[in-house]
């Protein structure tokens, strides 16, 4: 079975982790062949129940498959971690639009890593993330599509 | 020789003392940072012992004068001080008021402006002391050459804090440059409000990395501050392509004297972006390399040393020949 990880600050009410239950729960009751984990920082109560497994961020670290992260810190965190074949950024907020004091080697590390595939929600999100990081904006994939992120992932020419 | 510095309050002032110290340090010579948190001033000469006191204006206090007055009594070699004058318009009335204390009990032999002849001349038709023209340099220690790297390449690039008082100038000449398809970024501290910051520089490598792989650097300030930023000598240093707004004339004949490309308002920013922009490598090659070669004659903080120095009848002129001798190779 395919392994799919998404890690997500938390499943509370936010836009992005409504969509996201939502698309994988919708996901999931059509194909059986994906195994989707969710991976969060903070425990939040859920707004949507989710019909996959959860787990707090630190478990990350024995996870085997391909994992997208949705933050800075996630994907702060994911960067070290040996065991995760493909790690993919995908960018839902441009966050550092809103850090205070931000400094910009730290951000520049994380938007520039070579082991980060960086995906994003919409054309002008890409267009800013290249213009401002230098980096190439590997997928658009909007509104937090599952169906899309897989196929990204697994359905790309050269990937097993 | 032992130079004790005061640590300077603001950002520039800092910039400016450590300037000074990596020169000095190149020259061979000691230098200590004193902070007034941990160690009172008195202890702090009775330890240290210093040739030359450096302190900027903003930094005095009755507690200085009183421990310079003190270690001119006891030491044999006393301490000299050298004081900065912060760079304002006009002369501030608590540094006036300080530093006519130091005139009085004969502390003060020479004054120095952080700023151009104007303002110097200020300062010596109030104290009655000679007061020399001190600008920001050149720091050869901590400003170098990078290496060509995309991942920092930008078509023009600002670095500077983010004030107030900046944003109508900002509003006039940066953030409309975003708009027109050009890749822009704005480096330093204060959250600038747009989306092209992207965070303060706290590493020279960075800096240097960023300066060099931009095609153009702005430097810009607004014209109230009277500030003579040090940032067109940290651009140079880079051997980044440098285009300065014109502050006032001593500014502007600063800016001829090292040929430094520079524009006076919003339009005339446009029509030097365009023509620098259209300028091919080898072009823009010659225009930073002139620059850098005029800068490095006069105008590091060697040579500001050299001059402070001989002042006190201390000649050092060879050994920054050969400094400055070993740094453009």
């Amino acid at each position: 079975m395919k392994k799919l990880g998404i890690a997500v600050n938390n499943f509370g009410a936010n836009q992005l982790s409504c969509l996201l239950i939502e698309n994988a729960n919708k996901f999931l009751a059509k194909r059986y062949d994906i195994d989707i984990l969710g991976f969060y920082e903070n425990s939040i109560k859920y707004t949507i129940t989710c019909n996959f497994a959860t787990m707090q961020s630190v478990e990350m670290w024995g996870y085997t498959g391909p994992t997208i992260v949705t933050s800075l810190n996630t994907a702060h965190d994911i960067i070290n971690i040996p065991s995760i074949p493909k790690k993919y950024f995908y960018i839902w907020d441009l966050e550092w639009l809103f850090i205070k004091g931000k400094d910009y080697q730290k951000l520049h590390e994380i938007y520039t890593n070579p082991k980060l595939t960086l995906l994003t929600r919409n054309e002008d999100y890409a267009k800013l993330i290249e213009q401002c990081w230098n980096v190439r904006v590997a997928n658009i994939i909007e509104d937090c599509n599952i169906e899309k992120l897989v196929s990204t992932i697994y359905e790309t020419r050269n990937d097993s | 020789m032992k130079f004790l510095f005061s640590a300077g309050k603001g950002l520039e002032a800092q910039s400016v003392r450590l300037g000074w110290q990596n020169a000095l340090r190149s020259l061979g010579y000691t230098c200590v940072v004193w902070n007034e948190d941990e160690k009172n001033i008195f202890d702090m000469f009775d330890e240290f012992q210093p040739n030359f006191f450096v302190i900027f204006g903003e930094d005095l206090d009755r507690a200085h004068l009183k421990a310079i007055a003190e270690s001119h009594k006891k030491a044999e070699c006393p301490c000299i001080p050298i004081i900065f004058a912060t760079h304002r318009d006009n002369v501030d009335e608590k540094e006036k008021y300080l530093l006519e204390k130091f005139v009085e009990k004969k502390l003060l032999t020479h004054l120095f402006s952080v700023d151009f002849q104007n303002h110097a001349k200020l300062w010596e038709e109030c104290l009655g002391v000679p007061t020399l023209s001190c600008l920001p340099a050149l720091d050869l220690i901590r400003y170098k050459q990078s290496v060509i790297d995309n991942m920092y390449a930008s078509d023009i690039t600002f670095i500077g804090q983010y004030e107030n008082k900046k944003i109508p100038f900002a509003c006039e000449f940066l953030f409309p440059l975003s708009n027109q398809g050009l890749k822009v970024k704005i480096f330093g501290y204060g959250d600038w409000p747009i989306a092209n910051y992207l965070g303060s520089i706290s590493n020279y490598d960075i800096f240097s990395k960023i300066v060099f792989n931009s095609r153009i650097n702005l430097s810009f300030s607004y014209p109230e501050s009277k500030t003579f930023s040090e940032r067109i000598f940290k651009i140079i240093g880079c051997h980044g392509f440098p285009l300065a707004h014109v502050l006032n004339e001593n500014h502007l004949n600063l800016l001829k004297e090292l040929e430094i490309p520079y524009f006076r308002d919003g339009k005339e920013l446009v029509s030097k972006l365009i023509l620098f922009l259209h300028h091919d490598q080898y072009s823009r090659e010659q225009i930073k390399n002139l620059v850098y070669k005029k800068a490095i004659e006069k105008h590091t903080y060697l040579h500001r040393i050299e001059q402070v120095l001989s002042l006190f009848d201390i000649n050092i002129k060879d050994a920054v020949h050969e400094k400055i001798r070993d740094s453009s190779k």
